[in-house]
């Protein structure tokens, strides 16, 4: 099988036995059969598409690619032939006329082509007129990929990490407690004051970064430590969990992604925390907020997003910023998909950044019908790196548009996809930054 | 014998589509606060057929007058055949007015309708990324239609025939003492045809005027909403600030917040 992906071969973070290339094809029936209508979502999706092609135009990856696979409604047609074949009347004595078609090798193929080129954004099903969610037929059909052993290689590293060390990077413990001294000292430094970063000690609230915070953005991680400084929170951080990302929801809920979602309960209950707040990542806090009751249930404690916080504690008068320190940027802010559209971060992001800046600017258009960065669905491969270009150029013109120079995306997925697809961006505009909002926070927060 | 396919056709797919769990939570967000407003936002869109209004004008207009003639041409067929066109004489007009009346709707149906098909049919020729998509039955259920409406429109405008006659010869098949088929060779086509299609309905993406509901039920729900929506966004003393629901912890129980 020759795809755009490379695939990897050593499946043993999973539970899964690979299947022989020979059988590939009989277990794809197999599965198909066993789970192709079992969720609404999908069998809503496959039934009731009236192919009006409204979703050819609201798609990013088809308007950078061009590509007529990559229109939403024909991407869920590779699975829907299959649906018609096995589930449906008409299909099963039609065949062909109505489009049915039985899983083979070349069907199989498409499949990881395809379904891996879908940033699981969501916003055609804001635009189909029928509701219709193709993110979730994304989403089974790479469930399906992954019981045959057809899986990226870039996830499935993320997917031994995890298991590893329970964080995407592969960052153990050690490493964990050298950065929070770090951190500590840095922040001394900056503000000559004694923030703690308390790490697995028991608290009122677990704090769940990105583990890029630890590496690549430092000034979102500064900025939640001064934010939880500043209110005098009773909080963690626990060295089992320093991932608020949670790859599975991108391949594979069954066991990666629930995984994650124990784990967090887990630690959470061993600390005896009533709360957990969520540090900026996009899809981890769809993960979170919308899977865990329902993957990890029942849960104890109360989820919260460290936005949300921040503007609460805005709100309630207790934390004070102060929007000259961040003259010098022109902010314009990009809505995460998985945070805005799929779990309700629309107005605290916005309340926040205009709190910490003085010309805020509007990207357009915004809230849930903003285009996605391109690295959605854990798409940042290396080998896809022109695809991931190709994709963004209608982000680039976004941003453009706005005049702004500093880009605000609190998603560490866009943090990792923009300073790759916006290359040329930093000759254009001078000084030109991307960040999250916590990084705005860290900048203007008074202490 | 049409009807009943149509009615086991469709319970047997409205029951599919129920004994099929929605397992976690699909909300698309800005969410709906209540459940009046969800209801309300599903009929608004089933009406207006906003989402496409946004953002395609002249596919809207297509579609939306379409759906429309067909809606008026089956409330037609429903009052206006067994009342003989005088339904209008219960709003007090005469019954020659309110046959007028019936009959100038009723062509303003049908020619809405053909108008709308023909449009979504050349739009599925002619724009390049549906043609991709199409497959054969899109166009077979395209075709059907027209072939419905333009029956039905040849009847009312070149060769007129009693509603009188149509309720009679529907009567007689209901209580299974057919009448002689109709003189009127479009009324016998036009029966036989729409007699298919209501058999075909449930079989097909046809049956989207239910599906609809069910689909848009997944993603369109009442939802836990975030801090902003829980406090009014407008003027709010400071000093007064308390979340509505106290789910935990808040920033009450901080030592900071003590006195």
């Amino acid at each position: 099988m020759k795809t755009i992906l490379h695939l990897e071969n050593e499946l043993s973070p999973l539970p899964i036995s690979p299947t022989i290339p020979e059988k590939r094809t009989e277990w794809a029936k197999q599965l198909y059969k066993r789970m192709g209508s079992k969720c609404r979502s999908v069998v809503m999706a496959m039934e009731n598409c009236v192919r009006c092609g409204h979703c050819a135009k609201e798609c990013h990856v088809y308007l950078g690619t061009k590509d007529p696979y990559n229109i939403p409604g024909r991407r869920a047609d590779l699975m829907r032939m299959v649906y018609k074949k096995y589930f449906t009347a008409s299909g099963k004595m039609l065949g062909g006329f109505v489009g049915a078609k039985d899983i083979d090798e070349d069907l199989l193929q498409n499949w990881v082509n395809y379904f891996y080129q879908c940033n699981e954004c969501r916003r055609c099903a804001v635009f189909c007129p029928m509701g219709i969610d193709t993110a979730e037929v994304t989403i089974l059909a790479r469930q399906i990929l992954v019981y045959l052993g057809l899986i990226p290689k870039f996830h499935m590293a993320i997917a031994k990490n995890l298991v590893k060390t329970g964080n995407n990077m592969g960052i153990p413990k050690e490493a964990c407690l050298d950065s929070c001294e770090f951190f500590e000292e840095e922040l001394k430094e900056e503000t000559g004051l004694d923030i703690k970063i308390p790490l697995d000690t028991p608290a009122d609230i677990l704090y769940v970064p990105s583990s890029a915070d630890f590496f690549t953005n430092y000034d979102t991680m500064a900025g939640a430590a001064k934010f939880f400084h500043a209110v005098s929170a009773d909080w963690t951080i626990s060295s089992e969990i320093i991932e608020a990302a949670n790859f599975g929801l991108f391949f594979d809920i069954d066991f990666t992604m629930k995984a994650h979602n124990d784990r967090l309960v887990k630690v959470a209950q061993k600390l005896g925390v009533k709360k957990v707040i969520q540090g900026e990542c996009g899809h981890g806090w769809r993960a979170a907020k919308m899977y865990t009751p329902s993957l990890s249930g029942p849960v104890t404690f109360e989820i919260s997003h460290i936005i949300e916080e921040v503007a609460r504690a805005i709100t309630g008068g207790q934390i004070k910023l102060d929007p000259s320190r961040n003259e010098d940027k022109i902010v314009t802010l990009h809505d995460p998909c998985n945070a805005a559209r799929s779990s309700g971060l629309l107005e605290e992001p916005r309340m926040v950044v205009k709190a910490c800046v003085s010309d805020f600017r509007e990207m357009y258009p915004n809230r849930e019908k903003n285009f996605c960065c391109g690295g959605g669905g854990g798409i940042l491969m290396d080998e896809m790196v022109e695809w991931r270009k190709k994709v963004t150029q209608i982000k680039r013109e976004q941003v453009k548009a706005t005049g702004a120079n500093y880009l605000c995306a609190p998603c560490s997925i866009c943090k990792a996809q923009f300073p790759v697809v916006f290359e040329w961006f930093e000759k254009e505009i001078p000084e030109f930054k991307i960040g999250g909002v916590m990084d705005l926070v860290s900048f203007a927060i008074v202490l | 014998m049409a009807i009943v396919v149509f009615l086991l056709g469709s319970v047997y797919r409205i029951s599919k589509w129920n004994s099929t769990p929605i397992i976690h939570q699909l909300v698309l967000y800005p969410a709906p606060k209540d459940g009046s407003s969800v209801i309300l936002q599903k009929v608004t869109q089933a009406l207006s057929f906003g989402k496409i209004f946004n953002t395609d004008r002249r596919f809207w207009f297509g579609a939306w007058i379409f759906h429309l003639g067909l809606f008026l041409a089956i409330s037609g067929h429903f009052i206006g055949i067994p009342l003989e066109g005088k339904q209008f004489a219960l709003f007090g007009l005469s019954h020659e007015l309110s046959q007028k009346l019936s009959s100038f709707l009723g062509g303003m149906a049908g020619i809405f309708m053909l108008s709308g098909l023909i449009y979504l049919l050349v739009r599925r020729f002619i724009n390049f990324e549906i043609k991709k998509m199409s497959r054969p039955s899109d166009y077979f259920d395209l075709l059907l239609l027209i072939a419905v409406a333009f029956t039905g429109n040849y009847m009312r405008f070149l060769e007129p025939m009693e509603y009188v006659e149509a309720k009679n010869f529907v009567i007689g098949i209901l209580t299974f003492s057919p009448n002689p088929l109709p003189s009127n060779l479009w009324f016998v086509l036009h029966f036989t045809l729409a007699m298919f299609l209501l058999m075909y309905l449930p079989f097909g993406k046809l049956f989207h005027f239910i599906g609809y509901f069910y689909t848009y039920s997944i993603t369109c729900k009442k939802a836990p909403t975030g801090f902003i929506n829980e406090v009014d966004t407008e003027e709010v003393e400071l000093s007064k600030i308390r979340p509505r629901h106290k789910r935990g912890l808040t920033y009450e129980d901080y030592p900071a917040f003590r006195k």
